[in-house]
């Protein structure tokens, strides 16, 4: 398996990164010290390490209608945004079901 | 199926956009309102067309019969024998206080295999199991 490593001259030495393994970094004085240490340390990650391969639905693209096959207005989507009592039916219903409760009639 | 808890209904009829991203990814043929759901909005509505000033009674009933429509447009699943049952058995396990209409709903819920969609996870969190249940006001899908 070949592995690209970048190697780039600081002022403390030479250092060593593997391109999408941010776990791998070294530096050493001398190329082939860098060359080396990067080779065990490639080595160690990957003896701990387990590659998956993962899928992620597809997200809808901006601005779409990803809902546009059902028309959810129809069905009241928003029918009551404008009715003072809609908020306060439901506060009235939270109520009561705190006050009924199981446990409190008789079994 | 999902069944929506009366909060969400709450919601949905107050232009919730959380509850619209996940109405993106769920058919009406997949949501349906347990009976428990509905008889509570139908009994605030009721209340109101019954009791209110002379003046708002016009409209308390113009609230009741838009109310009634739009809960017909909804799959409705019926509290019946089998959700007795498992009310009965709920009830038996749960020695503390629960709140009843939670309960008949989670009854429902279990009857049929559906997940109750809530904003009051904290209530039904012993009831069902935690796959059985989903948040669609505070949860993004």
């Amino acid at each position: 398996m070949q592995y690209t490593v970048m190697l780039t001259q600081k002022d403390d030495g030479i250092h060593a990164i593997v391109p999408g393994m941010p776990e791998c970094h070294v530096k050493s004085e001398t190329r082939s010290g860098v060359l080396s240490l990067i080779r065990d340390n490639i080595l160690q990650t990957l003896r701990k390490s387990e590659i998956v391969q993962i899928s992620i639905p597809e997200l809808p693209e901006p601005g779409s209608t990803a809902n546009s096959e059902t028309d959810w207005r129809s069905y009241g989507y928003g029918a009551f945004r404008n009715d003072p009592e809609w908020g306060k039916l439901f506060d009235e219903i939270e109520h009561n079901r705190d006050l009924t409760l199981t446990g409190r009639e008789r079994d | 199926m999902y069944i929506w808890d009366s909060n969400i209904l709450r919601h949905f009829g107050e232009e919730h956009p959380t509850l619209f991203l996940h109405l993106g990814r769920v058919p009406p043929s997949q949501i349906a309102l347990p009976s428990v759901t509905v008889a509570e909005v139908l009994r605030g509505r009721c209340e109101r067309a019954l009791k209110a000033e002379p003046e708002y009674l016009p409209f308390a009933h113009t609230l009741l019969a838009e109310t009634l429509d739009i809960l017909n447009k909804f799959r409705i699943l019926q509290f019946d024998e089998k959700c007795c049952q498992i009310l009965k058995e709920l009830k038996r396990r749960h020695k503390s206080h629960k709140r009843y209409a939670d309960m008949m709903i989670a009854a429902t819920a279990l009857a049929g295999n559906h997940t109750v969609v809530t904003r009051n996870e904290k209530h039904f969190k012993t009831l069902l199991p935690k796959v059985r249940i989903a948040n669609w006001i505070d949860e993004e899908p």
